[in-house]
């Protein structure tokens, strides 16, 4: 059996990861051996990050508050799929649940705080509806709310793409055979689903765990680890030595997450072919508890948004509420704003291609390649530890090491760092969709005189269009809302939309920040509706 | 078979979209990057328009941590030409990477700081920001001071920024030390992080915001943009404490990139101090001999720190700020 194909997927994904990743952390990691404020050698940075105590707190604090997002987030996020994908509740409304629980995924991270703030805080919109203020926002119940707002999206979508490639003929047959439906539920369901849970789990921690929008407008006095990186590393009087070592010490949770997720690769169930065409059985009470998972969630989702849609349209929230379209008028008479808003679309779209198509080479060398175990473990340990670099720690990475480069201030280098930001999920979501499908394919198509990559792109290509699709859309919708790395690696000329959001956060201007959400947001539903269409299309032509 | 064009699709996008993106490299403008606020860009892009550089030029505008992590982590291969931000930031830049040239244009000579490579632009100054509907809801009395802002009566109801993160939290530790010595400035600083709570910040402007927003009723920030805030109507007021208002100076320098240098950095650097009539009106204190600021404007009494503001005396200053919070905590 050749193994060229494979093996040619395996160096495209490896040599991709260790340029623009191993090399950029690596670079970073040296600096934390470098001293505190960068003079001499040694452990000074490290000593540095350890003294006072404060930065086991903000770990243990951070492991905590994100530990509490994913676990919400995860039963959340299943639960939400399982009403989209697995109930008899209307079409429309199946929509309306997976368009709203993806909502808050169109807008930058910025705005969730401040929308938590301008809803729930003192002076917030369901503050005054209520009269009464329903809980207090600072702190950890605030910080792991605006977290499940932000993970709930990517767990959702995560579990949503799995439950697509689970049999459904299997939940019929436990039925016929006399199960309870809790057993075939647990046995049909569950059981096969236990990877990409995990995944949503391990993901969502991950989101959280490295985040700094959040904490830095609801955190209060609750010290994450995320805010010290920034505090020591970027604040007023940044050193690198300390902030790298910090971010070192970030990387520990990637590393037991990547484990946690190889243990569940070995109780992997897959199948022939989804069969998506069976309507599920008939049970009110399912379809009453989806039904309630899926208005809350719209309730909530919709309490923020509408914030996010009210306050740039008054005057200044809350005291001057007549209502406006200067702050639009403002945002719009920037004579830049098309270039930014041309540079968004261009890195968008090239992070979403090259993206897919690492997440999807990198899905395919660690599930359907026939490698050896080594070669598999260290594709899917890059693709997984990418997502525990914080940001703002690769954004500075890639500073360092591409600087006075030709591909210093292009947009390929905003395209092939903000690759690396989004790798991992995307990354997950290929893995859930490609350990579903049936194993022998690439076998049947040897013994039929197919090569590996002939059998990829005839056979399994098309059977994972979907879950394709959504990455493609996940990682376009990411790099349009993206601020934490991107920050540092667009120049003067390759500007991208979101930096200016950045800017404009350093001037307080709160309301053409919201005007600027709105706009990325329109772009998003434009983008995901033409992938929605595109699906669709392909879905019609290709049935057998 | 069908489906084959289209998985081509993807890398055959992936190479088009890097190949683009490759390409647009330098076009001899000069690149200017920027911390400062709105109001200090317009009146630069003001000063260059009519100094002749109308198209010559691209202001960058970036926040305060990200100019500073691209100057320490890139130094003289950083793209732009010439840099503007805080004076302390600039020298501790230049203390780790040797990158910036000395300014020899001649011009009008700065009132204090004698390193040629740096021109002072603007000086920023910090003040106490009251939301008035909210003191006036909760029965608050006005403070007069700082230390009014310790007082218990206030827990829940200030917001400052901690000055790990942010240059403005050191605009209020200045008064507090050259009023109350370190170990008063410590006791001080302690009270107003407990009344603070939640609501010690890491950026510098999100206690305007949250007084903004009602969240609290007071906050410590930048004096100009709560100015602004109060001309456009909202309830809010500027009081100049009793301690006095200390200010910070942002500077502007030329990055010194040897024989790849755009010839016109230095001729758009000093076209750039063009704008100080202008800048004199948001930040009315006088930067150059020859200046004056109208009285109108001035806070009711301008404080200069004894010491030179070196990035020394702000690590110093840190360490009694980390000291006043964990007391705080207690």
């Amino acid at each position: 059996m050749s193994a060229r194909g494979p093996w040619a997927a395996f160096w495209l994904v490896a040599g991709a990861a260790a340029l623009f990743l191993a090399l950029p952390v690596g670079a970073v990691a040296a600096r934390s051996l470098m001293g505190a404020a960068g003079q001499g050698t040694g452990l000074g940075a490290w000593a540095a990050a350890f003294r006072g105590g404060a930065l086991p707190e903000a770990l243990l604090n951070s492991v905590l508050a994100a530990g509490l997002a994913a676990a919400i987030a995860t039963p959340a996020g299943f639960l939400l799929a399982y009403a989209a994908r697995c109930s008899r509740l209307p079409r429309w409304f199946r929509a309306a649940v997976s368009a709203l629980t993806t909502l808050p995924m169109l807008l930058p991270t910025i705005t969730y705080g401040f929308a938590i703030v301008y809803a729930l805080g003192r002076q917030g919109l369901v503050t005054r509806l209520l009269g009464w203020q329903p809980f207090d926002i600072y702190g950890l119940g605030g910080l792991t709310l605006g977290y499940v707002v932000y993970v709930l999206p990517i767990a959702f979508l995560l579990i949503r793409n799995a439950l697509g490639y689970v049999d459904r003929r299997y939940g019929a047959v436990a039925r016929l055979m006399g199960d309870s439906p809790w057993r075939a539920f647990r046995t049909t369901l569950l059981r096969p689903l236990a990877g990409p849970l995990a995944a949503a789990f391990v993901q969502s921690f991950f989101l959280a765990f490295t985040d700094f929008g959040v904490p830095a407008s609801v955190g209060g006095a609750y010290k994450t680890v995320a805010g010290l990186l920034y505090e020591r590393m970027l604040g007023s009087l940044p050193d690198f030595g300390v902030g790298a070592a910090i971010a070192v010490c970030m990387l520990l949770p990637s590393v037991l997450g990547f484990l946690l997720l190889r243990r569940l690769e070995r109780a992997e169930v897959r199948y022939d072919r989804p069969a998506d065409d069976l309507p599920p059985p008939p049970c009110p009470a399912r379809d009453a508890l989806c039904a309630a998972a899926g208005l809350l969630a719209a309730l909530f989702t919709l309490t923020l948004f509408c914030t996010v849609a009210l306050v740039p349209f008054v005057e200044a929230w809350p005291y001057a509420l007549t209502p406006t379209l200067r702050h639009v008028a403002d945002v719009f008479a920037d004579p830049g704003l098309r270039l930014v808003c041309a540079n968004s679309l261009a890195a968008a779209l090239g992070t979403a291609a090259l993206c897919t198509l690492l997440a999807y080479a990198a899905a395919l060398v660690t599930v359907r390649g026939a490698l050896p175990r080594p070669a598999k473990t260290l594709i899917g340990a890059a693709a997984t530890v990418s997502g525990c670099v914080p940001g703002m720690v690769l954004g500075i990475a890639f500073l360092l090491v591409f600087s006075g480069t030709p591909l210093s201030h292009t947009l390929a280098l905003v395209i092939l760092c903000n690759t690396f930001h989004f790798l991992s999920a995307p990354y997950l979501m290929m893995k859930g969709a490609l350990e579903k499908l049936n194993a022998r394919w690439e076998a049947t198509g040897m013994l039929m005189g197919d090569t590996w990559l002939r059998t990829v792109l005839r056979v399994v290509t098309p059977n994972a269009r979907d879950a394709l699709v959504a990455v493609f859309a996940y990682c376009f919708v990411n790099a349009m809302v993206t601020v934490s790395a991107v920050i540092f690696v667009a120049g003067a000329r390759t500007a991208v939309i979101t930096s200016k959001i950045k800017e404009l956060q350093h001037f307080a201007r709160f309301d053409d920040i919201f005007v600027l959400s709105l706009l990325i947001l329109l772009v998003n539903l434009l983008a995901t509706a033409l992938c929605r269409v595109a699906t669709r299309r392909a879905a019609r032509r290709s049935l057998p | 078979m069908r489906n084959r064009p289209r998985t081509r699709l993807l890398p055959a996008l992936a190479a088009l979209a890097l190949l683009a993106a490759g390409c647009g490299g330098s076009d001899g403008r000069v690149v200017i990057a920027s911390n400062a606020d709105a109001e200090v860009v317009a009146a630069l892009r003001q000063a260059l328009d009519e100094g002749g550089f109308r198209g010559r030029y691209l202001i960058q505008t970036l926040g305060t941590a990200e100019l500073s992590g691209k100057l320490l982590a890139e130094g003289k291969a950083i793209e732009s030409d010439i840099v503007t931000m805080s004076t302390y930031a600039l020298e501790s830049a230049q203390a780790v990477h040797p990158m910036f040239a000395a300014l020899d244009f001649g011009g009008p000579r700065p009132l204090a700081g004698d390193d040629a490579r740096f021109r002072p632009l603007t000086a920023q100054e910090g003040a106490i920001i009251a939301n008035l509907r909210m003191l006036e809801e909760h029965a608050l009395p006005r403070p007069k001071s700082l230390k009014d802002l310790a007082d218990p009566v206030y827990a829940g109801f200030v917001s400052v920024t901690d000055l790990r993160s942010s240059s403005t939290a050191w605009l209020l530790m200045q008064a507090l030390v050259a009023a109350y010595g370190e170990a008063g400035a410590t006791d001080v600083l302690a009270g107003i992080y407990r009344n603070a709570g939640p609501h010690v910040e890491s950026a510098g402007a999100a206690p305007l915001r949250k007084v903004r927003a009602g969240e609290v009723a007071l906050g410590f920030g930048l004096r100009h943009q709560a100015l602004a805030d109060k001309a456009r109507g909202m309830p809010i007021d500027v009081i100049d404490p009793a301690e006095g208002t200390y200010a910070l100076t942002e500077s502007l320098a030329v990055v010194d990139k040897g024989p790849a240098a755009n010839a016109r950095a230095l001729p758009v650097a000093r076209c750039l101090l063009r704008a100080r009539p202008a800048l004199l009106k948001t930040y009315p204190t006088p930067l150059y001999h020859g200046e004056a600021a109208e009285a109108a404007g001035r806070p009711a009494l301008p404080r200069v720190f004894p010491q030179p503001l070196t990035t020394v005396l702000l690590a110093h200053h840190q360490t009694l700020a980390d000291e006043a919070r964990a007391r705080a905590r207690r």
